[in-house]
């Protein structure tokens, strides 16, 4: 077995079928969606398609969740224990497991939600960010940038699971997101120790959590406004070792992403990515 | 009510406990240190694989498997102090260079049409290993003076006889056709040569046979 | 066979073909037995991605309209892609709330645009029984359960009703609303502040452009 597995290898069987982020990012109908006044786009039961906008969250965090497993499985094979310590690849594997264990709660709730493995489609962003060849920016990447999200997303799904009452993905929610609170931490824990004395390390590793953070902010997906679906979980980050600043700051990411999807979507309608007449 | 001043045996009717042992120190935290070895090659294997494997059931199953190893690891490596090593990387070795060779065949498949001659590495060949290794270890070593490691050795234990069923179980559904129990057997074979020739997880000796009694393979 | 008219035509955003659309509107028409003299004139929303699916039909002298975003096209795995089993899936569901509001029996049906959420999943779940009745494919209670529960409580009186507005033949609309105020009854949840967006509201333009 090779080190660092290659993102487009990952293994599926046929039910699931992959996307790229550029097809999102292209799509045709972008600019003319952000003409449209669709009122607050935080997920709520009273809002239009809300169980298909649910399922279709819910699907994400499921293909995630297996990403997410794949990402730790990986970090304790790719790496000696000159590169990683013992103590990291520990955590790793019980990552593995609460993963394990979120995939496991994704497919119960997806059934629970009227919906099915690979009813929508899968992208790999999330493991691409596990593949950095120094364990401390995949800390930053994975654990710090997408287990923070977890937790801005399960936070979302909890109160959407409280707000219609559904007890069954309030109960989920609030254990994954306990789970996440402890990945993050521990990613925040191995950042300051691996760079204690290497801080042009601890910078480079920061600066790639930015870029994370920033493709996952997704044209305006998390955030703080009306407009984001999925808002900044700022208790439990604070819990998971984010302070203050680092969370305004990505606030601020957040908004950037937005401003650069509206202006990619205004490009490509400009050039004429669209079909027919 | 008994008398509180009334001397006791200091042990029990129904302890059977013995003070003799087969291992010293010594020889107890050098196998500490095999399995330590062992454990962390399994654990980061497993991980390494969950990427590889089509199979969601599969996938999930070893990433499960993949913390229980690492706990292990975990426990053997807090023990190997406690054996009068400090430190515990200097014993966190193969038993020998066959036990190399070993889980170097073991980690080698990747591609996803492979997962039963994955799991056959695991749980049929090395996972039974490990159970036998443990198991005379428990049964061997002075209950009194080691009792640490037994207490480690059961839950060890415990773990390895739920995963190993599991996985083969796992490995009962996936082997489906004549073609695919030829694969198995094959891979089982390939990977129980190497073993014999390490003489198990703890090198020769893992069960108590020594060298002169044990019969040469390959 | 209904006169059916298809806008846009041709789609400019979503690679959609009008003729398959409006052939698969006739389809549906058969499969529900919607009667050849109401003229159908279906918009399609094209600009609305997956997950944001949303079906608006109002009859009226002229025939019917049906507003549809083009997401209820979209196949879920392939953005952009059309869909077709979904696509008929969908119109038949149109097609039989536009049959019900042909009959007297729904002449005190609010508009769709009218309707309160609990109404609608109320009515959907029996349009949703009949589809799967007529064997039309991608129609599974256990999907459905879930949009309804979200209007209806989770709870088992809710379910209840569900069960039985699935398998009911026949309904009125008095009987639709009953089914509500039942669950209605049973519902704990604090009840929502915001009302439930709207087609025009879905169309409607940002202030600023």
């Amino acid at each position: 077995m090779r080190k660092i597995f290659p993102p487009n290898e990952l293994a599926r069987d046929e039910r699931f079928v992959r996307t790229k982020i550029e097809d999102r990012v292209f799509d045709p109908r972008n600019a003319a969606m952000m003409e449209r006044d669709l009122g607050s786009a935080k997920l709520e039961p009273s809002r239009p398609a809300a169980a298909d906008r649910a399922r279709s969250l819910m699907h994400g965090i499921f293909v995630g969740e297996i990403q997410a497993l794949e990402g730790a499985g990986r970090t304790c094979f790719d790496f000696d224990e000159d590169d990683a310590p013992f103590a990291l690849k520990l955590d790793m594997a019980r990552q593995c497991w609460d993963e394990s264990r979120h995939v496991e709660i994704s497919v119960k709730l997806g059934e629970w939600m009227g919906s099915e493995i690979g009813e929508f489609t899968e992208s790999t962003f999330l493991y691409e960010a596990a593949c950095a060849d120094d364990p401390v920016l995949r800390l930053c990447g994975v654990n710090r940038a997408l287990e923070g999200l977890a937790i801005d997303v399960f936070n979302a799904m909890k109160e959407f699971g409280d707000v219609a009452g559904d007890p069954v993905l309030e109960f989920c929610e609030d254990w994954m997101l306990a789970d996440e609170v402890t990945h993050v931490k521990m990613g925040s824990d191995w950042l300051r120790r691996l760079t204690e004395k290497d801080p042009e390390r601890r910078n480079r590793a920061l600066e790639f959590q930015r870029t994370v953070d920033k493709i996952f902010s997704l044209g305006g997906f998390r955030g703080e406004s009306d407009e984001n679906p999925v808002h900044l979980a700022r208790k439990f980050r604070r819990m998971a070792g984010f302070d203050e600043a680092e969370m305004d700051d990505l606030v601020e990411i957040s908004k950037q992403a937005q401003a650069d999807a509206e202006a990619m979507a205004a490009a490509a309608a400009e050039g004429g990515g669209a079909y027919g007449a | 009510m008994a008398d509180p001043s009334t001397p006791r045996a200091p042990f029990a009717p129904w302890d059977r406990r013995e003070l003799p042992g087969l291992f010293d120190v010594a020889e107890s935290a050098r196998r500490v240190g095999n399995y330590k070895w062992i454990e962390m090659r399994l654990f980061e294997t497993l991980g390494g694989w969950v990427a590889t494997i089509p199979e969601l059931d599969v996938k999930m199953v070893l990433g499960r498997h993949c913390y229980h190893h690492a706990w292990h690891a975990e426990l053997w490596h807090k023990r190997l102090p406690e054996l009068r090593e400090m430190n515990p990387d200097r014993l966190t070795q193969p038993a020998n260079d066959e036990i190399v060779a070993f889980v170097d065949a073991l980690r080698e498949p990747e591609a996803p049409e492979l997962t039963i001659e994955k799991l056959v590495g695991v749980y049929r060949v090395l996972a039974p290993r490990l159970v036998a290794a443990y198991t005379y270890h428990l049964n061997a070593t002075s209950s009194i003076t080691d009792a640490p490691t037994m207490r480690s050795l059961r839950f060890a234990l415990q773990d390895e006889m739920d995963d190993w069923r599991e996985g083969e179980m796992l490995l009962q559904s996936l082997i489906d056709t004549a073609e695919a129990v030829e694969r198995a057997a094959r891979r089982q074979a390939e990977l129980e040569t190497l073993m014999v020739r390490a003489g198990g997880v703890a090198g020769p000796g893992s069960l108590g046979i020594t060298h002169d009694e044990e019969v040469a393979v390959g | 066979m209904p006169a059916i008219t298809v806008a846009p035509d041709p789609f400019t955003l979503v690679p959609y073909d009008a003729s398959t659309i409006a052939q698969l509107t006739a389809e549906a028409a058969a499969l529900v037995g919607f009667p050849d003299d109401v003229a159908v004139t279906l918009e399609v929303d094209e600009v609305l991605p997956h997950p944001l699916t949303g079906t608006f039909v109002a009859v009226g002298p002229e025939g019917l309209d049906i507003w549809m975003s083009g997401a209820n096209f979209e196949d879920p795995k392939r953005p952009l892609k059309f869909q077709p089993e979904l696509a008929l899936s969908e119109l038949v569901r149109a097609l039989l709330r536009a049959a019900d509001r042909l009959r007297p029996e729904f002449s005190g049906a609010p508009t769709d645009e009218d309707l309160t959420d609990r109404q609608r999943a109320a009515w959907d779940v029996w349009t949703e029984g009949r589809a799967h009745r007529l064997g039309v494919p991608a129609t599974r209670p256990d999907r459905l359960l879930y949009h309804y529960r979200l209007h209806h409580g989770f709870n088992d009186v809710a379910d209840e009703v569900f069960r039985r507005l699935w398998d009911a033949d026949a309904l009125t609309w008095p009987e639709i609303d009953e089914a509500c105020a039942e669950t209605d009854a049973a519902d704990t949840r604090e009840r929502p502040k915001k009302t439930a967006l709207r087609k025009e509201q879905l169309r409607a333009p940002r202030p600023s452009a």
